[in-house]
């Protein structure tokens, strides 16, 4: 093990070669650089603490098996939470537990961000409405929502994990507030 | 400005990502929209309230053995992993400087605290075979930026 082992922030030649090699002291810095982290990411996407430690747990696998081509000096960061959002997103789909927002559904309220008066927010909830909004909303929303807001990610990060272009990756951003803000509004909490 | 654009406007405000050559012309349109005025008040408001989402338990000790992993790295300077672990850029408070001081006196900011500790509450993990790092686009091809799925 090399005298000066430590977490990994960009992929080291060193690192990776060592991390490619399947050495566990490599691999260890990995998870104990971004567990935590990434952790909180799947955990705010699933408000479930076991379905976001079994995606935190395949994201290091599929991670480890990824090592074969990543690119050398780059962030490991981005690369870490575009495989975790991607395996949420297989979460959501197999599990298909969320309630999404067919296109023709977001009409009237989409319109009712042209001009009409707002409605009046009585009042805005306790944590435990915030985290059920925040679940009802659609994954894409969230995730930008979630990325945004507990990472503190720019738009243009944003739009590398997600994969999208930077326009998009604000339009989900913006939606999402406007949906959390629609259903606290309302009361989210069933 | 329509109240569609002026709240757009609004985010990139709160993100503190307008841009200079926009804010007369939101300030015009603020001036002149008390909905759009209260929507810049919700705003922060939400802001607030998602606060706390920062704040997260630390991963369960039981992943690094779930991968096999514990004990290893024993060696790495606990102080640096923790630097890195929790390295987080600054914290960015909406900035609202430029709103004129009436609407800015209008803007009612409640404190909501927690109202419970966080704690993490309850599910199946379907893996995609495909490349880990692939796009959304690569899933749901090119609609897909525009449809939330």
């Amino acid at each position: 093990m090399p005298a000066s082992a430590s977490v990994p922030v960009a992929a080291t030649p060193e690192w990776l070669e060592a991390a490619r090699a399947g050495e566990a002291w490599a691999l260890a810095a990995l998870v104990r650089g971004y567990q935590d982290s990434l952790y909180g990411l799947l955990y705010r996407l699933t408000n479930q603490r076991e379905s976001a430690l079994d995606l935190a747990q395949e994201t290091f696998v599929r991670a480890f098996q990824a090592l074969g081509s990543f690119r050398p000096g780059a962030p490991l960061k981005p690369w870490l939470f575009r495989i975790a959002n991607n395996l949420f997103i297989d979460h959501v789909r197999k599990a298909q537990r969320e309630v999404f927002a067919p296109d023709e559904e977001l009409g009237p309220w989409l319109d009712a961000l042209g001009g009409a008066e707002d409605p009046a927010i009585a009042h805005w909830a306790d944590w435990a409405d915030v985290e059920a909004a925040i679940a009802q909303l659609p994954p894409a929303w969230r995730q930008a929502l979630v990325l945004r807001h507990v990472e503190d990610m720019p738009y243009e990060e944003i739009a590398e994990v997600l994969g999208v272009p930077l326009g998009t990756a604000k339009t989900w951003l913006f939606r999402g507030r406007d949906r959390l803000r629609a259903l606290l509004s309302e009361g989210a909490r069933p | 400005m329509t109240c569609e654009v002026a709240r757009e406007r609004l985010q990139e405000a709160f993100d503190s990502r307008l841009a200079a050559s926009a804010r007369p012309a939101l300030d015009e349109h603020l001036a002149g929209c008390a909905a759009c005025r209260a929507y810049a008040a919700e705003l922060e408001r939400l802001g607030n309230m998602l606060a706390p989402l920062r704040e997260v338990e630390p991963a369960p000790s039981e992943l690094l053995a779930r991968l096999g992993l514990e004990g290893q790295g024993a060696s790495v300077p606990s102080a640096r992993v923790s630097e890195l672990a929790s390295a987080r850029r600054p914290r960015r408070k909406a900035r609202w400087a430029w709103i004129p001081a009436g609407i800015a006196a209008a803007a009612v900011v409640l404190a909501i605290g927690l109202s419970r500790p966080l704690q993490p509450p309850v599910a199946e993990v379907a893996v995609a075979e495909a490349d880990p790092a692939a796009t959304i686009l690569d899933y749901f091809g090119p609609e897909a930026d525009e449809v939330p799925w």
